[in-house]
């Protein structure tokens, strides 16, 4: 008691007493923790109703406060700087989300439709076609109608009925986008337009699906149970034994550090603007400070160590129930409406012959999506048929497709390449007719010609850190195109933005 | 029972006294482990969770001797597949009326994790600690 009264005074008056936090911990939990308060904070500071005020601020003082007495942060501090399974806890991903335009809109990078999209709202910005011999730049919002709902509960006011959660679990299995390509500028073909208007002049594509088997969903009561068993299991009994042993002796001597660096959360919640370095610093002080505390409790660093054992047996079965749960098979529904961009042609003798107008198309589609092993696989098939009947077409039937895609998780090649997720694709199509349902003429060639078409495309797609940012890199290869019986190879890059990601870093 | 810090879960109450622990998952699956009781006493499991109403109600008796004290470990999905209002509820009521408000335990800053701690001292032990705006 005597070394640890000596170390208290030391913390007033010499800082040498804190231990150093790793850049791990300061990244990862100090830095985090503060952000996410002030994020939180200043939300609930813009919030005009006294009550919702109220209750944002006293959400983002509760996160505060358990942030800095969640024994996983202790933990992750102690050992995540020298420990590297430790370190990988933190990290989570998924690769299955589609957040371009399908491969029939004409700015995009992917060959086959992922099976599930972004819950919020996605953004993709792509430049380059693909199975059409069109280029342009294509701007993709997607969406789910029960999220749309639900954010706009609000907005009817406290008397009004929120949707019931059925209605919301019906409404979570569709989702709708709707993408506008901004090279269509003024009813001609240009390459030169990037302004986003999002009017029916640029809306290039329109989409709903609906998902008709999701074994994905955590809420899934099967996946329920699982999880629920998982909780009262063996490891995690360990996990919770060992943790209350060693807050059970730590607690009342953090008191002191926890009230100082809750009540500089308290002076920061009480401004309009409150400091994220204030913050960052309380909570780093209360880290270093604890650390260097737990050096005066008998066993502790066994203590520690039994606690991390159970800690990393728990997450193997942690992540392998919820990996198993990620990757579970999922069928969905797609229907797509495409415009195709208004294309002119060459008359025979090289004039540029007078712009003409495709019919719209409707494309149904049928997604598989399930795993091997670490990887992903998509299989699809595809029918699509013109909106209407021209002269000179066979009906309204244009082709069909079968495509599959396999998504593989690089996380092991040398440092210098970003871990992203490589990409094969393959598609077969049968082109039953003119594949635009008019004749035209693009550099002395009929565009008119049916039949067979096959294209592999190798994809890579780099993350930039955890900001929601997507590089797809990808090579395309074909025995044609639907418009020009040539071979074709091309490459594409494009961005990508995840704002689900954006969205819930203030959480 | 009163809560005697808003700094972290600290109580006080009197021996005898029945504590029930109310725990409710929302927006995400109850993967909710508690620790034993330090006492050596025993839980009273009162309701268990399910898909349908995922509440779960524990009861202890605070002893005649020491604190009480235990851990519970909120577990999350992991970050993706992780709904954006996912939370869990914690309140506390004692068989003599006494209760304390709701509170929220949301997903941890990093990880999937929350071990949150909770103790209930006896009124003679109990020193006030912590006294931010609640």
């Amino acid at each position: 008691m005597r070394r640890l009264t000596i170390c208290l005074l030391f913390i007033a008056i010499v800082p040498t007493c804190h231990a150093q936090l790793s850049e791990y911990c300061t990244t990862t939990f100090v830095t985090a923790a503060a952000d996410a308060a002030v994020a939180r904070l200043q939300a609930a500071n813009k919030e005009t109703a006294e009550t919702k005020r109220s209750s944002d601020r006293k959400d983002a003082r509760q996160k505060f406060r358990d942030t800095l007495n969640n024994f996983d942060t202790h933990w992750a501090c102690a050992r995540g700087g020298k420990d590297k399974d430790v370190a990988a806890l933190f990290e989570s991903r998924r690769i299955d989300k589609q957040m371009g335009a399908t491969s029939s809109g004409s700015g995009s990078t992917s060959l086959v439709p992922s099976g599930s999209v972004s819950a919020l709202l996605g953004l993709a910005v792509e430049y380059g076609g693909l199975t059409e011999a069109f280029n342009g730049t294509t701007v993709t919002f997607r969406t789910t109608p029960a999220k749309l709902l639900g954010a706009m509960a609000n907005t009817y006011g406290p008397t009004a009925d929120p949707p019931s959660d059925k209605t919301l679990a019906l409404l979570q299995r569709v989702s709708v986008s709707v993408s506008f390509d901004t090279s269509r500028t003024d009813g001609t073909r240009t390459n030169s337009g990037s302004n986003l208007l999002a009017n029916y002049q640029q809306l290039s594509q329109a989409t709903m699906r609906i998902t008709l088997v999701n074994d994905r969903d955590p809420l899934a009561p099967k996946n329920w149970r699982m999880i629920r068993r998982l909780s009262l299991s063996e490891p995690s009994q360990d996990v919770a034994e060992l943790g209350r042993q060693l807050l059970g002796s730590s607690i009342d001597v953090f008191d002191p550090a926890l009230n100082q660096a809750m009540a500089i959360f308290d002076s920061e919640m009480a401004k309009d603007n409150p400091d994220p370095v204030a913050l960052k610093g309380a909570v780093e002080t209360y880290l270093e400070t604890t650390e260097k505390l737990t050096s005066s409790i008998p066993n502790w660093q066994q203590g520690l160590d039994a606690y991390g054992r159970a800690r990393l047996a728990l997450e193997e079965k942690n992540k392998e129930l919820y990996r198993r749960i990620a990757k579970a098979p999922s069928l969905s529904f797609e229907y797509d409406f495409t415009r195709p961009p208004i294309v002119s042609g060459t008359a025979p003798d090289h004039t540029q012959a007078p712009a003409v107008i495709a019919p719209d198309l409707s494309t149904a589609s049928l997604v598989y999506v399930a795993s091997l092993y670490e990887s992903e696989y998509t299989l699809n098939a595809t029918a699509r048929f013109f909106n209407e009947t021209q002269s000179g077409m066979s009906g309204n039937f244009r082709d069909f497709q079968l495509a599959g895609k396999w998504d593989i998780p690089v996380g092991h090649l040398p440092s210098f390449i970003a871990k992203g997720t490589l990409t094969f694709s393959g598609l077969f199509e049968h082109l039953h007719q003119k594949p635009l349902g008019i004749d035209l003429l693009i550099n002395d060639q009929k565009v008119n010609r049916p039949g067979n078409m096959g294209v592999f495309q190798a994809k890579y797609s780099i993350p930039v850190g955890d900001s929601g940012l997507q590089i797809p890199i990808s090579f395309t290869a074909s025995n044609r195109t639907e418009l020009i019986k040539e071979k074709e190879m091309r490459g594409n890059i494009g961005i990508t933005f995840d704002l689900d990601k954006l969205f819930s870093r203030p959480k | 029972m009163k809560r005697i810090s808003n700094n972290r879960d600290l109580f006080e109450a009197n021996s005898g006294e029945k504590i029930t622990v109310i725990v409710a998952a929302s927006k995400t699956p109850y993967q909710v482990t508690f620790s034993s009781l330090e006492s050596g006493g025993q839980w009273a499991v009162v309701q268990q969770p399910t898909p349908a109403l995922p509440i779960e109600k524990r009861q202890f008796t605070m002893p005649g001797g020491s604190r009480e004290f235990f851990a519970i470990v909120y577990g999350f999905p992991p970050a993706a597949q992780t709904d954006p209002d996912a939370k869990y509820s914690i309140s506390f009521a004692s068989n003599d009326g006494t209760r304390d408000l709701p509170e929220d335990v949301f997903p941890p800053v990093a990880g999937d994790v929350d071990e949150l701690p909770y103790e209930f001292r006896l009124p003679a032990t109990a020193p006030v600690t912590g006294s931010g705006s609640h």
